[in-house]
């Protein structure tokens, strides 16, 4: 096919170069590149490191995605409405947990040894996959909550976001690797729970430190006891690491709320009782549950971590103690918590259900 | 460990000992493939009156050195158990290449209702949870030294 003359022309001669801005290049607030530079440390580049003497601010009027440091333009579309103040979703080991998290992450197809799975008694096989179904089951919850409140998470404060994106992929490890472990040895995915009202407060949050102080420190606390009485009653070394993986994962969650909690309470210290009346909230549900001896979340898992404890059916009695030592430990471990993040009193004001299981408090 | 095809003899407890671990987790790429771990974990074998501290920073084990019971108690936590339990763990990670399904170092901390790891700050003792892979490698490998128990 031939080409045009005109066509031609226009492939051979340079074009006039458009006009530039080029204003960027020499900003009229003078910022000059200056020889300091960053280097990586026995961790590498850190966001600590390249953050290090960077002021964070304690306000925000940023509703673009205008980086934190970057110069603001005129006339930029909003896109979003985040919190303005940094209390309301900042914790100050955001950065180091994001950075944790990276280099922490797992495969639930090749670091789990699932050879070294066997065919169990069908009790404690069922039982494992009925704790497996309601673990899966919870992974929803802890993925989608995260998820809900990334848009309302100011790019002031971006470390939050980072931190709760690599919440989002852990609970999606967490949630893949359970169903895995219930489908490798002929068990299966058991009795969907009743998704009892605990778990679905967090779901219904309607602020970021209410989902925080719910879910990281109260939910995932009891899960992180949860993953390690699993690593506790394991039959199996992929089952051991399974559990001893996803409670690494956890107690980043874990540590992010009660670090945010601590910083809600030392620059917010007017939200004092508000943050009791979250957790009267959420610790009601689970005091019935120990009343009366079944799970809110589902009535069958509380009886397959005793069906695991105890080795089997035949040793009921064993189980239910062990289940109790581990109950008591939770507890306790969720009070020396909210003793860091600045909430001692709450050891009064604790359900009195959940309060039965405190120890004395230390000297 | 091997040096010149002889394997590393250590007494427990003892800064040797724990030093043998240290060299062998540094120079270990599957420890480092783990993640960074950072924590000052303290031992206390107090039957023994013996008391170190193990610095983990980064990719490595960065120091230890015997200690004080009164530093030990400021470490981010401190693993606690008397002589002959440490004996029973050591040694099942010897007999094992690693610590067997009851030996693991979270099994042992359920098992004694004052814990295994012990803390004085609720938030520090979750490091022993959240690094929990990293101490159980930095223990396993403790079956490549020839360890003895003196009397």
């Amino acid at each position: 096919m031939a080409i045009s003359p005109d066509v031609l022309e226009k492939l051979t001669t340079e074009e006039d170069l458009p006009e530039l801005d080029l204003s960027w290049l020499n900003p009229q607030d003078g910022h000059k590149v200056t020889a300091t530079r960053v280097r990586p440390g026995r961790r590498g580049l850190t966001l600590d490191e390249v953050e290090a003497g960077r002021e964070v601010p304690e306000h925000s009027i940023n509703y673009s995605l205008r980086p934190r440091d970057a110069r603001g333009r005129d006339n930029v579309p909003r896109a979003g409405m985040y919190y303005p103040s940094k209390s309301d979703t900042w914790s100050e080991n955001s950065r180091l947990l994001y950075e944790e998290a990276v280099q922490r992450q797992w495969s639930s197809a090749t670091d789990i040894p699932w050879n070294t799975i066997e065919p169990l008694p069908d009790d404690l096989e069922r039982a494992m996959c009925q704790l497996c179904t309601f673990l899966t089951e919870v992974e929803f919850i802890a993925g989608d909550a995260p998820g809900q409140w990334l848009p309302k998470i100011n790019p002031d404060y971006y470390e939050t976001k980072l931190f709760l994106l690599t919440q989002i992929m852990d609970e999606a490890r967490h949630l893949d690797v359970f169903r895995k472990r219930a489908l490798a040895n002929g068990g299966g995915l058991l009795s969907e729970g009743q998704s009892g009202p605990a778990l679905r407060s967090i779901l219904d949050a309607k602020d970021f430190t209410e989902m925080s102080a719910i879910m990281h420190v109260f939910a995932e606390g009891f899960v992180q006891s949860l993953f390690r009485t699993g690593e506790y009653i394991s039959q199996n070394e992929a089952e051991k690491t399974i559990y001893r993986l996803c409670a690494q994962d956890e107690s980043r969650h874990l540590g992010f709320g009660v670090m945010h909690l601590k910083y809600v309470v030392e620059s917010q210290p007017w939200r004092r009782e508000e943050l009791h009346h979250y957790l009267d909230q959420v610790e009601g549900p689970l005091s019935l549950d120990i009343q009366f001896g079944t799970s809110a979340a589902t009535p069958f898992f509380d009886e397959a971590i005793i069906i695991l404890a105890g080795g089997g059916r035949k040793n009921i009695d064993v189980g239910v103690q062990r289940l109790l030592a581990v109950r008591r430990r939770q507890i306790n471990e969720y009070m020396h918590r909210l003793d860091v993040a600045g909430l001692p009193e709450r050891r009064d004001r604790m359900n009195v259900v959940l309060k039965a299981f405190l120890d004395p408090p230390a000297n | 460990m091997t040096q010149g095809g002889v394997k590393t003899r250590a007494s427990f407890p003892s800064t040797e000992w724990f030093e043998a671990v240290r060299s062998l987790v540094n120079s270990d790429e599957q420890y480092r493939r783990i993640g960074t771990c950072d924590a000052v974990v303290g031992v206390k074998v107090p039957d023994r009156q013996k008391y170190y501290l193990l610095t983990f920073e980064a990719f490595e084990c960065s120091e230890v050195k015997e200690s004080t019971e009164q530093e030990v108690d400021n470490a981010d936590f401190w693993l606690e158990a008397p002589f002959e339990k440490w004996k029973e763990l050591i040694t099942n990670v010897k007999d094992n290449g690693k610590a067997d399904l009851h030996h693991t170092l979270n099994t042992i901390d359920l098992e004694d209702p004052q814990g295994f790891a012990r803390s004085r700050d609720g938030y520090k003792r979750d490091l022993f949870y959240r690094f929990n892979q990293s101490f159980q490698y930095f223990f396993d490998l403790s079956s490549k030294i020839e360890t003895t128990f003196p009397n």
